[in-house]
């Protein structure tokens, strides 16, 4: 594993690129779509901007910024206050994203959305049956987070793009 | 543990801990109480809900172009199909027509007013985010205080009741769906004006609760608002019943058939409960013939929704 030697490898402003790309999946998660009869919900994607977290040195802006998020995931949904919070710093730090040598090929970064997903949908399900009183519905959840696995690809490319156009050209690849 | 070649160890794992703390303390002392941070939501609903509204645009979108494809599969047929509705309804209409008639002399003689609970007045909004998930139901609508919005008037599609206004925000306002684990309608059955509780469990199909075993429910009973809660006018259409096992009653709402862009409000005043207290109250023994039905005592009301009494209209 190549470890990194230095601070110079971050990109500049990767907490707020992080939190933007977080926000952005935030908004997006509250939205639904119907289609043939079947109601599809993304309550699971800004996970994706968890586990991509940018390579950063500021931990604790990370730490801060993250909870912050899933707080307001949680008032934006309207769910139980602090579930989604919750569920962010343990994904954050279960892989500690911001502790990466160097950027995910895609491979690895599905495999680890996939675990990811599995730890949420296990922490969600338990947790807001604690918060509720009675079994949240699993199949409404297992569908949410098929449809979250589904859109990876699609997540992951356009971060990419983000991150290349974003990016200083020197320090792209590193 | 989130050391960094820069970071300071120790620092950081400190803030992850105290974060995760504070994240605890929030998710345990909302539990079961109300809502905390309510007025930090309310803000927070009313800056997201502009962004959402341009956000949910393409999506919409989306929904409206399978919908046009699927539509226009069976364009031949549905026109088929329409046309003899329109004939069957022409002729219901003049019936209703004549029925209103007789009816307003009816009234004019008893000196009753027997009119729709349901205002004329419809405020318009469109649901910019729906959730539909294990653990909630609503939706955030685009209108708000500022355009006459208050908790609880009632929101409907155009294929039936919605849910209700659970926080009115200036600009924007949060809608309890029926099938939120919290939500209470009370209900009745518009063949047989039997009375239940239709109860959301976070699912799509939510329950009639409180059914009498006298009371005549049976499949395919079409469901409306009772008004007993004195929350909802009455006649607000809801949904077809479905029997799932002997006496256990689901409802298929009809809102939940389509897609819901936009929504309209009425808004419904709910009946005020008094001050007065049971002692306050006389006896029902007391009240004599000429307490005619307007003169029902709010608790009268109050427990009519809590026990509704099947079967009787």
């Amino acid at each position: 594993m190549v470890m990194r030697g230095s601070s110079q490898t971050y990109g500049k402003g990767g907490v707020w690129k992080g939190a933007a790309f977080l926000f952005l999946l935030v908004l997006i998660s509250v939205l639904n779509i119907n289609l043939a009869g079947r109601t599809i919900a993304f309550i699971f994607i800004p996970l994706m901007g968890v586990c991509l977290w940018p390579r950063t040195d500021n931990a604790i802006m990370s730490i801060l910024v993250i909870t912050l998020m899933g707080l307001f995931l949680d008032l934006l949904s309207a769910g139980p206050l602090g579930l989604w919070a919750l569920i962010f710093l343990a994904v954050f730090g279960v892989f500690r994203p911001h502790m990466r040598s160097k950027p995910h090929s895609f491979k690895s970064a599905f495999t680890l959305w996939i675990m990811a997903l599995f730890m949420a949908l296990t922490a969600s399900f338990f947790l807001g049956w604690f918060a509720l009183g009675s079994r949240p519905e699993i199949t409404a959840l297992v569908y949410q987070a098929l449809a979250a696995l589904v859109l990876f690809p699609l997540i992951y490319a356009i971060r990419h793009l983000g991150r290349y156009i974003l990016t200083d050209p020197d320090l792209r690849g590193m | 543990m989130f050391g960094s070649p820069t970071d300071n160890t120790r620092a950081s794992t400190i803030a992850f801990i105290l974060a995760f703390i504070a994240s605890a303390i929030l998710f345990i002392s909302d539990r079961g109480s109300e809502r905390l941070l309510l007025r930090t939501q309310t803000n927070a609903e009313a800056v997201t809900s502009p962004g959402l509204a341009m956000l949910s645009k393409p999506l919409r979108g989306a929904e409206s172009l399978v919908a046009e494809f699927k539509d226009r599969s069976r364009a031949l047929e549905e026109n088929k199909s329409l046309r003899e509705e329109l004939y069957a309804l022409r002729e219901d209409k003049q019936r209703a027509e004549l029925i209103e008639m007789k009816l307003r002399r009816f009234e004019e003689i008893l000196g009753a007013d027997s009119g729709l609970d349901i205002p004329a007045q419809k405020i318009a909004a469109r649901a910019v985010s729906e959730i539909e998930g294990p653990f909630v139901r609503s939706a955030l609508i685009n209108a708000g205080r500022k355009q006459g919005l208050k908790k609880g008037h009632p929101v409907m599609t155009v294929e039936g009741l919605y849910g209700h206004i659970l926080r009115a925000g200036p600009k924007a306002s949060r809608v309890l769906l029926l099938g939120d684990l919290n939500s209470r309608i009370s209900v009745m059955s518009m063949r047989s004006s039997a009375r239940a509780i239709l109860s959301g469990d976070n699912s799509d199909l939510p329950r009639l609760a409180f059914v009498d075993d006298r009371a005549d429910w049976a499949d395919g009973d079409k469901v409306i608002t009772s008004g007993d809660d004195g929350v909802m006018p009455a006649g607000l259409p809801i949904g077809v019943v479905k029997e799932q096992a002997p006496r256990d009653f689901v409802v298929e709402l009809y809102s939940s058939q389509k897609n819901n862009d936009w929504v309209w409000v009425y808004p419904y005043e709910p009946i005020v409960l008094s001050e007065a207290t049971e002692d306050d109250l006389p006896d029902s023994d007391q009240v004599t013939a000429a307490d005619g039905p307007d003169e029902v005592q709010p608790e009268t009301l109050e427990s009519q929704t809590l026990v509704p009494q099947p079967g009787t209209p």
